[in-house]
């Protein structure tokens, strides 16, 4: 497939540019232009162009929408051609360029079963890809297969890909253990689970021991304890013994000693604490009654300190009144001082009215100046007008002047329209312009008409020189007979089977030859190194024998004659017969050899008739071949060439249909542009002008175009003049009515003020209207200062007077009720004041007199309580004296103490019992006492001391089966149902499936990275032969010679890839320098590409800057090697390198076609 | 009448093939059988029901902790104190476990005896149970054909292990038809050992409840037991009891629209945030399977582990508490027919090929094999069932993983820059 045109519609930064890629001899093609001028874009163009817009096309859309993103093109190759518009779009991709829908597939037939990134690995070239290519041949330049397979598919990822393979293998797994391994580290945590679950399981048997056991601890300690128990129980018998021994004795005495004071007479069983109560009652009435006494002294003492003190009850019940005077007092002390202040206030302002009203020469009292004062409104209605004033003077002025103005504008566009004049231009004159400037646009056309008609000629000159002897006559190639293509293959398949056939059976008859041969040499080897009799000499002896015996017994030979002869025979056949009974194998052998001597002889004749007979086929085929080529007038041509002519021919007419084609599209262009050039000439003369007859068409195109823009320049200027006079007039009404309605204003005005100042009673004062400005300032003045001065006098001066006059009235009332003796012009103030201190004194005395009674009080209550104290302490010891029988308490004395004596042994026996009771752990009194007698107390301590060592004895016992019932049943408990074996079980499980993960991902990672190993081998087994062989001529062009081949160097392990030197010194690839590794990568991608490209199926080559740092001799090499390129594909070549072009003219021929881009490319 | 019918709870069994990694629920989870369980009792006791039945496998045959069982009794311990009878009958995992033979099991729990079928009469909700344990393991007898008669006018339960005609899935032990089932009079069938859950009605009501628990990626979405209520007239009503701690999802994608393994990520995130939307309250273990013909075949081939680290990026971002990943497998085909590749004129057109041969050439196969046994050789013993490309090495039966493995090379090698 290659590109015929390329249209970048709207693309980047392309807009409407278009590239033409005619097919030449050589399909090569530069497209040079500077760095920016859009080449990147151009190589990403193509790839859309044929593949598709990616999804984001953002990188090219910055000039144009996404959307608007198009591209165009016309492709073809040997099977057709398409002329379609590549979309940014989601659904149809391909149009036609009349917009028709394309399917998505109309591009298949062209591009094949590519896709874009086998286009851009292998058909996409630049510098940047071509740098890597080196520097990746360095790297594995010890693994020639790598190299090979590499540059072949056009791929800088091999050795990432497949290092990344074994690094990640490495990474789960190796035979050495490391922890950083995903394997190792999940083995790791396996036998740590493991190892947990073996710890923490519990098998039922374990169970089953760990209860046994420790049921029989809790069985021993039980019996431990019981033991125990009954030695703890002696222990507290004797104890108890020693315990109560002292009270048992104790309580026998006390009962000898009631029985001796009940014998001694009777005794009253008073209550307890008689005795107390006895005492407390006699010291209680002394006390109280020594305190009463007192108390009645103090109640006398302060009821004659109270009667003593007086005060002013009169003035207290005022107290309020005489208080409110006193604070009136304080508020009024300064009104008199403020009324003079204020007065003065009032005077400077009706000072201030008096020299306003004489700017007015109005009167100066204030009641005559209240009564002259004019009404606010008429003041208002003065200053209104006073504002109004300037403005109207101000309209009246810049009316009347735009009255003026636009009278003169008018008059000036009157003068120019009474002297202009039209010029008129025919409507043939201007038609016929239009037909010219169309023709006159052809013009580029009609350039590119006549050089492609130049190309179309070249191409046909060149493909007819391609006919070589062949050559004739178009007439007689378009007329000539054709075979059917179909037909042609059919007889070149035909012969190739016939030549096929020939070249087998000589090959098998040069095969049989050779094993004749063979055969033949082993025969006579045979015969010549063994002594071999076979069957038929021994028979050929006995017949001899038997001969020469008959010969004698007929006596056809004398006896003495035959006797020798008939010895030497028999001895003869008898040594036949033994040296044949001695080389039986090599008989065998040689027998063998013989028949298969006759076989091959035969075999050999067989395949020399049938080699006959396939050359005489052969023959015959070529005989027939060369009579039907003399009639289609290719006489001598091989069947081989003659797909190859036809194809040359097929260029040939299609040249001469195109140079036909061009030819005639531009004489119909030239003449069409012609009559439009007689027409335009024509009416130009008839316009006046005159122009001679050869004149040229934009000569002419030029003057008609000036004739007609002056021609309507003229129109339109009459046309806006008249427009213009017709707008102004207009106008010029509207400012003069607008002139009237100001003047009228002005006047209304004048009307109104002189009746506002009669109002404003300012006509005397004011003539002009700044005097009556000024008047309207005096008048506020005037009313300001007759404001404040009544403010003054109502807010502050009258005030002031209504208080002093109320404290007056306030006053005397009170004075008349408290000093009735006081003068009735007496100073209030002072009376006030003398009221304040008198009701002070008084409140004062009567505090006193409230304290001395309270005194009073206090002392009566405590009287009182005294009192009562001592009528209770003779209560106290009232029942005492009752219960006794007696009146005094001397007399109740003895009958207590006896009383006393009775309680204390009866408590003394109780308690005797109690403590027995109390420490007798639960027996009886009984029981406690007779044990007591029962015990041998004198052996007591000697018994109590063994009971302890054996009680000793007991608690070691006891807490060894204590810890050993505490082991037991922990065992045991630890058995309690716990998650733990489960958890670890998990635990397992999560590291068995990492394990499992670990061991799946390295079996497939070490597999691919096995299988690329493998395949790159075998790539190079397969084509390391012709693609090196291919590579190393090119890559001696490159280099100019330097090197002459490639080689494979298998003496080391592993082989290496060798370059040979012009002078036969072998260097390897780490030998080579950077830039000659570059061009051994160019090399290996061209030859990859042209031996692939042999097997057809070509997609354009875009080589993008390739030969940024090559000089130029080494350029023009690299150029050469396009060149070569460009017989089997399309080669679009990128430069920004303008000194390229001269080289790639010396290498291409002058025609090469070079598109150049500029700046702007926009179209 | 309401009782709970659970059956293969397989206590303290573990989850299979889930890998730990940082911030997985590993914690969390790795008691799930055992918190199934305690949810199935406190279910019990919330519903107040009248008796539980549990149709064999209670434990994982080859199990051997004690604690085990113990847990088992205290968990029925909490079923005495709120009076809830359990019926408890051994299936081919427990037959013959020493716990089964030693455990001193409360008084509420009452196990079926093995030499023969019993019936057991609850007078008092004029209900039957009848059912027979497993004496062996291997029990392949028709047990169902020996049950008693049902009892008139009684509710009658039958307690069954089985495998009801033959499950792939699962040993065909008891076997034993429907129509059997049917046929023999009782109202309900408690089955037991099929872990999906299954129902069949007609003259009975014939219900495997499921396993309690899912244990394994086989065992995917709800799991639990079965509360089954019959009304006066002895009409059944069965409801579900979803009460897995853990719940196991597949979600398969579909990367035909992916151009990348960042394309294929993202829709791994939006499917994995869909997934957790739905039932969130119950944490999943996810297996995400990655399908179809892909642009990015090539790519995910080269970058499993980063594709495995991304999903688990989207995990922690939904939660790492709710899901917890079982694996990503890779599952894509490239874009490309090998028939289009062949018709390419570049290396990769011979290097389809070559890989083609690859599986059928002895040599590199041989070559294969000697290098993948020296691996194959040092695994554990308990990792050869999880890994059956492990015993392909051994065998040398290796053209499967050759073919596998073959054109996601090809395609990566394609796609790399």
């Amino acid at each position: 497939m290659r590109i015929r045109n390329f249209h970048l519609i709207k693309y980047g930064k392309f807009t409407g540019t278009s590239l033409t890629f005619p097919k030449n001899e050589h399909d090569f093609h530069v497209v040079i232009g500077p760095n920016e001028a859009g080449k990147s874009t151009i190589r990403g163009a193509i790839g859309d162009l044929l593949f598709d817009m990616p999804t984001r096309s953002g990188a090219m859309a910055f000039k144009h929408e996404q959307r608007d993103l198009r591209l165009g093109a016309f492709v073809e190759n040997a099977t057709g051609e398409l002329d379609f518009l590549r979309l940014k779009a989601n659904k149809v991709k391909l149009r036609t360029p009349a917009e028709a829908a394309l399917p998505d597939t109309a591009l298949d037939p062209f591009v094949g079963v590519a896709g874009r990134p086998f286009f851009e690995q292998m058909y996409g070239l630049d510098h940047t890809m071509m740098v890597e290519g080196g520097k990746f041949i360095l790297d594995a330049s010890k693994d020639v297969a790598q190299v090979l397979f590499q540059s072949a598919a056009g791929i800088a990822s091999l050795g990432k890909v497949k290092d990344a393979l074994v690094q990640e293998a490495a990474a789960i797994w190796t035979s050495s253990s490391a922890a950083g391994r995903t394997y190792y580290a999940a083995l790791a945590q396996l036998n740590t689970a493991t190892q947990e679950l073996k710890d923490s399981a519990v098998r039922t048997k374990a169970w089953t021991d760990a209860h046994a056991a420790e049921a029989d601890a809790q069985t021993k300690v039980d019996q431990a304890d019981a033991a125990r128990r009954g030695l703890e129980q002696r222990r507290a018998t004797l104890e108890r013994v020693r315990r109560l021994a002292p009270f048992v004795a104790t309580l026998r005495a006390r009962e000898e000693d009631l029985k001796t004071l009940i014998a001694t007479g009777s005794v009253l069983e008073l209550p307890s604490g008689s005795s107390t109560v006895l005492t407390q009652g006699e010291a209680a009435v002394s006390s109280t009654g020594e305190v009463l006494k007192l108390r009645d002294d103090d109640v006398g003492r302060l009821q004659g300190l109270r009667d003593q003190v007086t005060y002013d009850q009169a003035v207290l019940t005022r107290k309020v009144e005489v208080d409110d005077l006193e604070a009136f007092r304080h508020r009024v002390r300064d009104h008199a001082k403020d009324l003079l202040l204020r007065q003065q206030e009032v005077d400077q302002e009706l000072e201030r009215m008096r020299r306003a009203c004489a700017e007015l020469g109005w009167p100066d009292s204030e009641a005559e100046v209240r009564l002259t004062l004019p009404p606010e409104i008429a003041l208002k209605t003065v200053t209104t007008l006073v504002k109004e004033r300037g403005a109207l003077e101000l309209a009246k002025t810049t009316s009347q002047e735009s009255v003026d103005t636009k009278e003169r504008d008018l008059a000036a566009v009157q003068k120019e329209l009474d002297t202009f004049s039209v010029k008129v231009v025919t409507e043939e004159l201007r038609s016929a312009l239009e037909e010219a400037q169309t023709a006159k646009g052809r013009a580029p056309a009609l350039r590119t008409l006549m050089l492609a008609g130049d190309t179309a000629k070249q191409t046909l000159e060149r493909a007819l020189a391609a006919l070589g002897r062949w050559t004739q006559p178009l007439a007689a190639l378009r007329t000539m007979d054709v075979p059917a293509t179909e037909r042609l293959a059919a007889m070149q398949a035909h012969r190739s089977r016939l030549v096929t056939a020939v070249e087998a059976a000589q090959e098998r008859a040069d095969e049989s030859a050779g094993k004749l041969e063979t055969t033949r040499l082993a025969v006579d080897q045979v015969v010549a190194t063994k002594h071999i009799v076979t069957a038929e000499d021994v028979r050929l002896a006995r017949e001899e024998r038997d001969k020469v015996w008959s010969s004698v017994k007929s006596h056809a030979l004398p006896l003495e004659a035959g006797a020798p002869a008939l010895d030497f025979a028999i001895e003869h056949a008898d040594r036949q017969v033994d040296v044949q009974l001695g080389s039986t194998s090599e008989a065998a052998q040689l027998l063998a050899l013989r028949q298969q001597l006759q076989r091959e002889e035969a075999e050999q004749d067989r395949l020399a008739q049938a080699l006959t007979k396939r050359t005489a086929e052969l023959e015959e085929f070529d005989r027939n071949w060369a009579t039907e080529s003399a009639g289609h007038g290719l006489n001598g041509m091989l069947l081989e060439d003659v797909s190859a002519w036809f194809i040359r021919r097929e260029a040939v007419l299609t040249a001469a249909a195109q140079l036909e084609s061009k030819q005639a599209e531009l004489a119909r262009e030239q003449e069409a542009t012609e009559v439009a050039r007689v027409a335009l000439r024509g009416l130009l003369d008839a316009a006046g002008f005159a122009c001679s007859p050869d004149m040229g068409l934009v000569a002419l195109c030029a003057t008609a175009d000036g004739h007609i823009k002056s021609a309507d320049a003229t129109v339109e200027r009459r046309k806006a003049l008249v427009q213009q006079l017709d707008q102004g007039g207009r106008a010029l009404e509207t400012l003069r009515a607008t002139a009237l309605r100001a003047n009228q204003a002005l006047q209304t005005w004048e009307s109104e003020w002189a009746a506002a100042l009669l109002k404003a009673k300012l006509s005397a004062s004011s003539r002009t209207v700044a005097e009556a400005e000024a008047a309207i300032e005096q008048v506020g003045k005037v009313h300001s200062a007759l404001e404040k001065a009544a403010s003054i006098r109502a807010e502050r001066i009258d005030t002031m007077n209504a208080d002093l006059d109320r404290f007056q009235g306030l006053g005397r009332d009170l004075a008349r009720e408290l000093v009735p003796d006081a003068e009735p012009d007496a100073d209030i103030a002072a009376l006030s004041k003398s009221l304040g201190e008198r009701l002070a004194r008084a409140v004062s005395e009567q505090q006193a007199w409230v304290n001395a009674d309270e005194n009073l009080a206090a002392a009566v209550n405590q009287r009182d309580e005294a009192r009562v104290k001592a009528q209770e302490a003779l209560a106290t010891v009232k029942p005492l004296l009752d219960a006794a029988g007696v009146s005094t308490l001397a007399e109740a004395r003895p009958l207590v103490e006896r009383s006393d004596r009775l309680r204390q042994l009866q408590a003394e026996i109780t308690s005797a019992k109690d403590e027995l009771l109390k420490g007798g752990d639960g027996l009886s009194l009984e029981d406690l006492v007779a044990e007591v007698d029962a015990a041998d107390l004198a052996a007591l301590p000697g018994e109590q001391d063994e009971i302890k060592r054996a009680l000793e004895a007991s608690t070691g016992e006891l807490t060894a089966l204590a810890e050993l019932r505490l082991t037991t049943k922990q065992a045991l408990e630890a058995i309690s149902g716990r998650a733990n074996a489960a958890v670890a079980e998990s635990k397992r499980q999560e590291a068995l499936a990492a394990l499992a993960d670990a061991s799946e991902r390295y079996l497939k990672v070490a597999t691919a990275s096995k299988l690329l190993r493998w395949a790159i081998d075998r790539y190079r087994d397969r084509k390391q032969g012709p693609l090196l062989q291919r590579a190393g001529e090119i890559f001696g062009g490159l280099t100019l010679g330097g090197f002459k081949t490639l080689h494979v160097d298998y003496d080391k392990q592993p082989p290496a890839l060798t370059a040979r030197r012009s002078n036969d010194a072998l260097v390897e690839v780490s030998g080579l320098s950077e830039g000659t590794r570059d061009q051994l990568y160019l090399a290996l991608r061209l030859a990859a590409l042209e031996l692939q490209l042999s097997q057809g199926g070509a997609l354009p080559f875009v080589a993008d800057d390739l030969f940024i740092n090559f000089d130029d001799a080494r350029a023009k090499a690299g150029l050469r090697a396009l060149k070569e390129l460009s017989k089997f594909t399309q080669v679009i070549f990128l430069s920004h390198h303008d000194h390229l072009l001269p080289l790639v003219r010396e290498v291409f021929g002058e025609q090469v076609n070079v598109v150049e881009l500029g700046e702007p490319v926009e179209a | 009448m309401r009782f709970i019918h659970a059956a293969d709870i397989h206590l303290d069994s573990p989850l299979h093939g889930l890998s730990s990694y940082p911030d997985a629920p590993a914690a969390q989870l790795r008691s799930a059988s055992r918190d199934a369980f305690t949810e199935l009792v406190n279910r019990a006791i919330e519903e107040q029901v009248d008796f539980m039945v549990i149709a064999g496998d209670l434990y994982d045959g080859p199990w051997r902790d004690h604690n085990t069982g113990i847990f088992f009794c205290k968990e029925m311990g909490r079923l005495k104190r709120a009076e809830i009878p359990v019926f408890v009958l051994f299936g081919n995992h427990d037959a013959e476990s020493e716990m089964t033979k030693k455990l001193e099991l409360p008084t509420n729990v009452r196990c079926f005896a093995a030499n023969k079928p019993e019936t057991v009469k609850l007078d008092a909700l004029r209900a039957a149970l009848h059912g027979q344990s497993f004496k062996h393991k291997e029990t392949v007898d028709n047990l169902a054909i020996g049950y008693p008669e049902a009892v008139s006018g009684y509710f009658n339960i039958g307690v069954l292990h089985t495998a009801l005609g033959g499950y792939a899935a699962h040993p065909n032990y008891a076997p034993c038809s429907v129509e059997e089932l049917h046929a023999r009079g009782y109202q309900y069938w408690a089955l037991g050992h099929v872990h999906e859950h299954f129902v069949w009605t007609g003259p009975s009501t014939i219900v495997f409840p499921g396993n309690l628990q899912g244990r394994n990626i086989r065992e995917t979405g709800r799991r639990g037991a079965v509360l089954v209520t019959v009304d006066d007239d002895g009409r059944v009503e069965l409801e579900r009891l979803f009460i897995d701690i853990l719940r196991w999802e597949t979600l398969t994608i579909d990367a035909a629209d992916c151009a990348t393994l960042q394309d294929v990520s993202r829709k791994v995130g939006r499917a994995l945030e869909d997934l957790a939307a739905d039932d969130s309250q119950v944490p999943r273990a996810v297996r995400v399977t990655i399908r179809g013909r892909s642009p990015a075949h090539g790519e995910l081939f080269g970058l499993e582990g980063q594709l495995r680290m991304e999903v688990l990026a989207s995990i922690a971002a939904i939660g790492n508490e709710r899901l917890w990943l079982e694996k990503v497998k890779v599952e894509t085909q490239a874009v490309a027919d090998p028939a289009l590749v062949e018709g390419r004129l570049d290396a990769f057109a011979d290097l389809q090929e070559i890989l083609r041969d690859a599986q059928t050439d002895p040599d590199f196969l041989k070559e294969l094999q000697a290098e993948l046994n020296t691996f194959a050789t040092k695994v554990p013993p308990d990792l050869r069932p999880l890994v059956p490309t492990l015993q392909n090495v051994q065998s040398g039966e290796l053209e499967g993983l050759v073919a596998e493995v073959a054109p996601g090379l090809l395609d990566h090698l394609a796609r790399v820059e």
